[in-house]
């Protein structure tokens, strides 16, 4: 009776939302590509922590306001939420990269306009986007992802964001084909095998590296094997990482009720998963 | 999913008005088949309320879902009102639900509750009752639903989702 009460008070407080700063360009070469959502808690603060979530599509779909509802529940949880668009196919590689890496180096350079603690900005993304979130938390420092906007440029080598969420991705392309991966290098794994090295986050692997939440739908059509690869490759160079896989949970439905049928939803949106994501965020970025 | 879409097609193939006869049916008992898993299970009873075309489902459901460095349990209970299109139990449906849900975390690294989120689900659906061979079921149906979740960490929050179900079970 309580949640029932709980769930007519929310349909009414859920129009108590947070300033939104919409279409912020981050990089203003390449038009609506390289533009972002802050989403901002409702009570204004100095100094917060923050995320930066990356959306998914294969890496030639998809835009920012996929993760509007998550951004959202981010920020009335206390969190700056900064949603981005990032160049896609036909873009090439680098590009992807370079342009989640200016977006972090653009929230840092703005922390004080958007209540941002620098220090304590986390990334997450789902299926290409946990792909560039854990490549931003294992290869911001590699030469060929540096971003050459404004903000990277001004801020020289770059630091690691504070935490990496990555879900439901592919940590490794160089032991499979994947065809959207060869659309964005623009050459097979044979005929140039070094960008499938260094657009692969487990090759990044080494001590010193945030620390990581993995998240997984066990029954993904993108392998869990893949999630767990990287999961034991963090640990064995003594990062701190979870790793939280969800049985029943695909790639598009996943349960969230315990008496009804799957949800059109990523594994992310299941309560496990926030539970998992908001107790990792208070131990790594801090509570709001 | 794999394996409940090919139990719907070889169930397709295998109905045939010729055998099923149009008996009244009153009651069906079912399981939910998209998210079955060995973690999970949810079971419903369908009852025929004998008034215009109307029937009331009720179901309970368990799952374990968090695997690696967590577990969980959610516990749910959900009550379904359908208004049946041409004969009850049988056929297209429409129908609204309310379902609640409790799921509790726990990091198993340091053996840490992570607090219970509970979950409310309204939602609206339609849905197709096959019966053959007299008295198996098999219910596919689609909807819109709203979810409100809340949490330890997580102020209430509201957001909708399209939901996917499958039932099997036995009408009586």
């Amino acid at each position: 009776m309580t949640n029932l009460a709980v769930t007519l008070l929310a349909l009414g407080a859920c129009t108590a939302q947070g300033p939104v700063h919409t279409d912020i360009a981050y990089d203003g070469r390449f038009g609506d590509s390289t533009t972002m959502d802050i989403h901002l808690p409702s009570a204004a603060r100095a100094n917060g922590p923050a995320i930066m979530l990356i959306h998914g599509g294969a890496w030639e779909y998809g835009d920012k306001e996929a993760y509007t509802e998550a951004a959202e529940r981010f920020a009335r949880a206390g969190y700056v939420a900064a949603t981005i668009n990032y160049r896609l196919i036909p873009a090439r590689y680098p590009a992807p990269i370079q342009d989640c890496l200016c977006a972090l180096a653009f929230l840092r350079a703005n922390a004080d306009r958007y209540g941002i603690d620098p220090g304590r900005v986390a990334v997450t993304g789902y299926s290409a986007g946990g792909h560039l979130a854990a490549l931003v938390a294992t290869s911001y420092d590699h030469p060929a992802h540096q971003p050459d906007c404004r903000w990277g440029a001004e801020q020289g080598p770059l630091d690691p964001p504070a935490a990496a969420i990555p879900a439901d991705a592919i940590y490794d392309f160089t032991a499979s084909a994947n065809p959207w991966i060869v659309e964005l290098i623009g050459a097979s794994y044979a005929a140039d095998p070094e960008p499938y090295h260094s657009i692969s986050p487990i090759e990044h692997v080494r001590p010193g590296l945030p620390p990581f939440l993995v998240v997984h739908g066990h029954d993904d059509v993108v392998a869990v094997e893949g999630a767990s690869a990287l999961v034991d490759s963090l640990r064995a160079m003594d990062n701190a990482v979870s790793f939280l896989h969800i049985d029943g949970a695909g790639h598009v439905l996943s349960p969230t009720t315990a008496t009804d049928g799957a949800y059109l939803q990523t594994a992310t949106e299941m309560p496990e998963a926030w539970a998992a994501t908001l107790d990792f965020l208070a131990l790594t970025v801090g509570a709001p | 999913m794999m394996r409940a879409l090919i139990t719907t097609a070889l169930v397709c193939a295998a109905a045939s008005p010729a055998i099923a006869e149009r008996k009244a049916l009153h009651d069906a008992v079912s399981l939910e088949l998209m998210t079955l898993q060995p973690t999970a299970l949810m079971v419903e009873l369908d009852h025929d309320l004998r008034a215009r075309k109307l029937s009331l489902a009720g179901a309970v459901g368990v799952r374990s879902a968090a695997l690696g460095d967590y577990s969980s349990w959610t516990y749910g209970a959900g009550i379904e009102l359908r208004r049946w299109r041409r004969q009850a139990m049988r056929g297209w449906y429409a129908g609204a639900r309310l379902e609640l849900s409790a799921a509790r975390t726990i990091a198993e690294m340091d053996d840490r509750g992570l607090g219970t989120m509970w979950t409310t689900a309204t939602s609206v659906s339609v849905g197709y009752r096959l019966v053959f061979i007299q008295a198996v079921e098999l219910t596919p149906s689609v909807g819109m639903s709203a979810v409100v979740e809340r949490g330890p960490m997580s102020p209430a929050t509201v957001r909708g989702a399209g939901v996917v179900g499958l039932t099997a079970g036995v009408t009586f």
